[in-house]
């Protein structure tokens, strides 16, 4: 090294210089074939065999590179049955490593496919073998969970039959995966983010917007309203990192102007999959005309819910079932910043238009997404008593005369940590920023009850606490202000009851995931906790989950945002 | 120097794919600009970073140049995160009248103050002198493309530089507002106003003057 040349030390510093633009054209130098974008399929039995490759598709008008699984974007959908064995090859013709981690799959560890933690990865050129029983049915997906590559295309289906038959009838099964493109390298978005975190926003406070609060209001008051966002140096207009400035989104693999199509018959029942496949897209999903019953959520049955509309965190799905009248629908989806959005058509012909509803106005956020009390109250509760509200309001889960202990985690709160919610609360009831009192019937985390019940569930044994943090301002995230490269890895006993409280000290949602094991949400009822494999985590906001230990191994726990999810992560080790 | 090249490529090759906190470089022209007085001098405002979410390597240069002279200060400053908000630096700067130059050692804070106001104050220490430097800025959206930003910077020293043409005490202040429209957030041309002063000896013994302009300029960053 101390013998380069001044010519070579330029070179190098030529090479690093690059690298730091773009991690990804490190690779670019060697040759790669890229194929061609193939039609979606599905596939169906017990042994697969999937190749990750780059291919060339066009989505925007200009052709881009995507990882995908044999040439599909999204990956095939694959079909398997409850209490078979399944064994899937995946061969990575990628330059660089991959893997394909099973979305709420209970398997062995070993099978989860997370690199560094449940294996070493797939090397270029290399096959790996999964192999493992499918012990539970319902909607899920799976993706890579290497680097960037889920945002690139790799991402797709898992649909499981079940052994017994499901407690509803449908005549037609459709698959609806939301997803976010773009033909900017991830790491150019990633690097972007972390020179100016705004970038992708382009719904920013303006000073006509100030003028009209003034009108509105007064001066005074309208100055004590931006009075705390002001001093925190908070937008209350933060609603995605990433936008329709850059993302095209997607339903099953298609643009708007595609218009994916589910086609029905007259009086038949429809069930959707729907399952959010972004990056960092939360979308809010609704079918105008068309009220949806829920009857599962993340793979799950749930006491069936009627509903208009459902947000859809990254990485959640809902199984709806719908009883069209002969006509066309838009199955509508769009962003919850309402940036952009996605709609296909449910109708009884491929010829039958359905009008796109208007995007919503987008709402702001208010003082409870800061952490500072009730949603009910809107955007005052910064003048009243804290005291008297929290008695109020407060959706509260059980459990307020604890039995067991909690244990203490180390926390850094420092200059990767912006906000701290001073009044958490439990918002279970609560449909999120840009749903509040919209005249739909909007699901929330407050419907959703267990088919099943869970009175017979284990006794809890402990509890953590996990702070959800961050600094918007430098693009930093973590978890209890320590980010993954520094963070301890998280110890659950074997067979032990761990309940999971979530302090989201961020102003933003953060789909938390848990592998390996369920996250039973805490909804209310004691007997009806509902089984889901992802959290959304609403912003400011508190929610607790419990966690039985029961996959011995080392597991992944993350924010389901891409690019929140290097630093909000950490490794669960059970033994 | 060579060692120094070589960290973010060794760092990210380790890291490999779990890296939340990857090397990354970028300049930011902040102002290049033509001023509608005298000459039309140019002049200009930038600042460089090689660094990582809490510890930076920058470069500042600013500076204003005519036809006859060039004045200029430039920085080579480390930058390390203390508050959510702020970074504190040191380094070193040397600044340049013509033919003459000072050194100086820079302790600085940089950062956000409340209220989203841009904010660089910097401490100068020289071995017979120190000086401060206070430079604020606000960015108003009228659109989401379209900004206004107010700026003000004050200079002052303690004693005189009188090879530098500057006096003991205030020695400057400008304050200027302009007005981009970012095309994309990396390239905005704009307009502006600045009204610029000097205080004290550096007017009445060096010959200071009050200026106001219009200027016509270009920021940009990569």
């Amino acid at each position: 090294m101390s013998n380069l040349s001044r010519r070579d030390f330029i070179k190098t510093g030529v090479a690093s210089a690059i690298l730091l633009h773009t991690s990804s054209s490190l690779w670019a130098d060697e040759p790669t074939k890229f194929g061609e974008r193939r039609a979606h399929e599905v596939l169906e039995g017990t042994e697969f065999h999937l190749t990750i490759e780059e291919t060339v598709v066009n989505i925007t008008g200009t052709p881009a590179i995507a990882t995908t699984i044999n040439g599909m974007l999204p990956a095939p959908t694959l079909k398997w049955q409850e209490g078979d064995e399944v064994t899937i090859h995946v061969t990575n013709n990628l330059p660089v490593t991959s893997s394909i981690h099973w979305h709420g799959i209970i398997l062995p560890y070993q099978m989860d496919g997370v690199p560094d933690i449940s294996f070493p990865g797939i090397a270029p050129g290399e096959t790996f073998t999964y192999r493992f029983k499918v012990q539970q049915s319902g909607t899920f997906w799976y993706h890579s969970h290497s680097g960037f590559q889920e945002q690139t295309g790799l991402h797709g289906t898992l649909v499981i039959t079940p052994k017994s038959p499901e407690p509803f009838s449908y005549d037609r099964d459709y698959v609806i995966a939301l997803s976010d493109w773009s033909d900017e390298k991830p790491e150019n978005i990633f690097r972007k983010l972390k020179i100016q975190s705004d970038y992708y926003n382009f719904n920013q406070r303006t000073l006509g917007d100030f003028l009209s609060e003034v009108k509105a209001y007064g001066l005074v008051e309208t100055l004590k309203r931006r009075k705390m966002w002001n001093q925190m140096r908070m937008s209350d207009r933060d609603l995605s990192d990433i936008t329709a400035y850059t993302y095209t989104f997607l339903m099953n693999g298609m643009t708007d102007a595609d218009d994916w199509r589910a086609i029905f018959k007259t009086n038949e029942r429809v069930r959707l999959r729907f399952i959010n496949q972004s990056a960092m897209t939360i979308f809010d999903v609704r079918i105008p005309g068309l009220k949806m019953r829920v009857v599962a959520a993340d793979g799950n049955l749930i006491q069936p819910v009627e509903v208009d509309e459902f947000r859809i965190g990254v990485a959640e799905s809902y199984d709806v079932i719908v009883e069209p009248d002969d006509r066309a629908y838009a199955i509508f989806a769009q962003s919850i910043d309402r940036s952009g959005f996605v709609a296909g058509t449910l109708a009884p012909n491929h010829t039958l238009k359905a009008p796109r509803p208007k995007v919503d106005k987008p709402q702001p956020l208010i003082m409870a997404d800061m952490g500072m009390g009730d949603w009910k109250s809107g955007d005052h509760t910064m003048m009243m008593d804290h005291g008297t509200m929290a008695m109020k309001h407060d959706m509260k889960p059980m459990h307020e005369e604890k039995s067991y202990s909690v244990t203490p985690l180390p926390i850094r709160w420092d200059a990767g940590t912006t906000m701290r919610a001073k009044d958490p609360r439990y918002r279970l009831d609560d449909p999120g920023v840009g749903l509040r009192n919209n005249g739909r019937r909007v699901l929330t985390y407050a419907d959703l009850k267990n088919y099943y019940s869970t009175a017979d569930d284990p006794k809890l044994d402990r509890e953590i606490i996990l702070h959800l943090t961050g600094n918007m301002e430098r693009f930093v995230w973590s978890i209890n202000g320590i980010t993954y490269a520094h963070a301890e890895p998280l110890r659950f006993c074997y067979g032990e009851c761990i309940r999971i409280t979530f302090i989201n000290d961020t102003m933003m949602n953060h789909p938390m995931h848990l592998h390996g094991m369920w996250s039973d949400l805490e909804t209310g009822d004691e007997s009806a906790l509902v089984r889901k494999h992802t959290i959304l985590v609403q912003p400011g906001s508190k929610i607790s989950y419990r966690v039985t230990a029961d996959a011995k191994g080392a597991w992944a726990f993350h924010c389901h945002m891409l690019y929140h999810m290097l630093g909000m992560f950490r490794k669960v080790e059970v033994v | 120097m060579k060692r120094l090249w070589l960290i973010p490529l060794a760092t990210t090759l380790l890291w490999g794919e779990m890296n939340d906190d990857p090397w990354r470089a970028t300049l930011l022209m902040d102002r290049l600009e033509v001023q509608t007085v005298g000459e039309r001098p140019v002049t200009w405002d930038m600042s460089a970073y090689v660094g990582k979410d809490f510890e930076k390597f920058y470069i500042y240069s600013e500076g204003e140049s005519t036809s006859e002279e060039t004045e200029s200060q430039s920085e080579l400053i480390y930058s390390h995160a203390i508050a959510p908000f702020w970074d504190i630096q040191g380094g070193i700067e040397y600044d340049k009248v013509g033919s003459q130059s000072k050194t100086w050692g820079v302790v600085a804070l940089q950062g956000l103050a409340p209220y989203f106001i841009d904010t660089r104050i910097r401490l100068k220490v020289a071995d017979d002198n120190v000086g401060v430097n206070f430079d604020f800025e606000y960015e108003a959206l009228l659109t989401q493309r379209l900004i206004l930003t107010p700026r003000i910077e004050v200079e002052a020293y303690h004693h005189a530089i009188p090879t530098l043409g500057l006096g003991g005490g205030m020695a400057s202040l400008t304050t200027g507002l302009r007005l981009r429209y970012e095309f994309v957030r990396e390239f905005a041309p704009y307009i502006g106003v600045e009204y610029a002063n000097t205080y004290g000896n550096t007017k009445k013994k060096y010959g200071g003057i009050e200026t106001s302009r219009f200027v016509v300029g270009l920021r940009f960053w990569f």
